[in-house]
């Protein structure tokens, strides 16, 4: 584990990277280069234990700016407005979130990916133990939407088709802690493909 | 006098059948000449997916198609609309030498690569008609990698096959081919499943010749049992483009 001096350098290093972003957004904005999508859903579910209706209308909007052609950052945020109806009461919440916010870097053998995002390891949906770093909302309306992002940085090593080494250093969603973890994996060997990884910290 | 004639004609006849022998196809050669329709060695096609439910719901997708062929056959399929299943990706590797296809399915919203291998290549392609199976097919692999085909009848412009499934993946009993004797190209194409009841119809038409390859320009895969369909058109065709062989890479399918 490192020492909690460390833990600051990363989260202002990070910091610093996304003051960048947001600066070079500001000052290189153009739409050629860029790319965005957005969805809007709503829904209307019944809380059993509280005896109340609830109305969300759920607006996700990501976009895409390539800086180079092996260097780019991606934005996805969330505006959320919940309507809770009980009896002759109503009450009205209005909530942001920036979800996912990180640059991507690309060298020839290396992908370098920094900021807050999903680590996606293992193929598996739902249930999927080699999800070390980001936590899960079990009542999340769209599977899809259910896992948490956190910021960290990523790198991916590339030496050929059949080999990935992944490494990740993360911050622990929950408690003032370092995550790290490095996953080796093995394409094509005999109609398989394997992987192992090593974690260190606290699970989730 | 009469012996010399009698030789003659015995001769002209004995050359005439060997002529004759030369000229009658067989299942395996007709499954050549289908090869043979297109000699390119890359292809990139912009194309357009109508899903139709059985309902008659209709929803439309646009993918880019890209292929190149090489010890390792490499195929790459990239949607690019709508929003919601933009950036999915399948990649195809077929390593004919070594009798190993591997599949790799890209989900944007998991941002994983998942492999797909045994009884999931006959699963239905995001959504559609076609299966994982189905789509090595159509993405411009040899039919005879898969079957083995025994001509039924033959007519003046088509050829009737009867098609066996060679790959122990492929899930259906067994396929019934139309061939056109003028383009060497399937016109329709006929699946029967394991309790050999029609289950697929495809239909290719609009038949094009570009650059001396000719292709179907569209493409119905009808399923029978569902009552749904899945329509392909080819909307630009590209014949032997360069083609970077790192853009057929898991790496390649995360990388946004």
């Amino acid at each position: 584990m490192l020492k909690l001096k460390q833990q600051k350098n990363i989260t202002v290093t990070i910091s610093i990277l996304a003051l960048i972003l947001i600066l070079s957004f500001l000052f290189t904005f153009k739409l050629a280069a860029a790319s965005y999508s957005g969805e809007l859903s709503t829904s209307l579910i019944y809380e059993q234990e509280a005896e109340r209706w609830q109305d969300q209308s759920y607006l996700e909007l990501d976009y895409q700016h390539d800086l180079s052609i092996d260097f780019n950052y991606y934005l996805k945020g969330a505006l959320a407005l919940e309507s809770y109806y009980q009896q002759n009461q109503k009450e009205r919440e209005f909530d942001f979130k920036l979800k996912e916010a990180y640059l991507n870097y690309y060298t020839d053998k290396i992908d370098w990916r920094l900021g807050k995002q999903n680590f996606s390891w293992g193929s598996s949906f739902k249930i999927n133990p080699l999800n070390y770093f980001n936590p899960v909302d079990q009542g999340a309306i769209d599977p899809f939407q259910s896992r948490q992002a956190v910021a960290g940085i990523r790198a991916a090593y590339y030496p050929n088709f059949n080999w990935q080494l992944t490494g990740v250093l993360t911050q622990h969603a929950e408690i003032d802690e370092l995550q790290s973890a490095v996953q080796l994996i093995r394409r094509r060997w005999q109609g398989y493909d394997l992987a192992a990884s090593v974690f260190s910290g606290n699970s989730l | 006098m009469l012996k010399k004639i009698t030789v003659i004609l015995l001769i002209s006849f004995f050359v005439i059948s060997q002529f004759s022998l030369a000229q009658k196809l067989d299942g395996e050669q007709v499954l050549k000449n289908l090869e043979a329709s297109r000699q390119s060695k890359s292809h990139q096609m912009e194309m357009e997916m109508d899903l139709y439910s059985s309902s008659g719901d209709m929803r439309s997708r646009r993918l880019n198609n890209y292929r190149l062929e090489g010890e390792i056959e490499r195929s790459l399929m990239r949607f690019t609309e709508p929003a919601d299943i933009k950036d999915t990706a399948f990649l195809l590797l077929d390593d004919q030498a070594n009798n190993q296809e591997d599949m790799y399915l890209y989900l944007l919203a998991l941002d994983s690569v998942r492999k797909i291998s045994g009884s999931q290549k006959n699963g239905d392609f995001v959504g559609s008609d076609l299966t994982y199976n189905d789509l090595s097919i159509f993405s411009g692999a040899n039919f005879s990698d898969n079957y083995q085909a025994e001509i039924i009848s033959e007519a003046e412009k088509i050829i009737e096959l009867q098609l066996t499934i060679t790959d122990s993946d492929i899930d259906y009993s067994y396929g019934k081919m139309w061939v056109r004797k003028d383009f060497w190209l399937a016109e329709k194409i006929e699946y029967y499943d394991q309790q050999e009841k029609l289950l697929k119809i495809v239909t290719l038409s609009d038949f094009d010749e570009i650059d001396g390859n000719r292709l179907a320009r569209r493409i119905e895969v009808e399923n029978v049992q569902k009552g749904s369909r899945t329509i392909l058109k080819m909307l630009k065709v590209d014949f032997n483009p360069e083609l970077d062989s790192n853009i057929f890479t898991t790496r390649y399918l995360q990388r946004q």
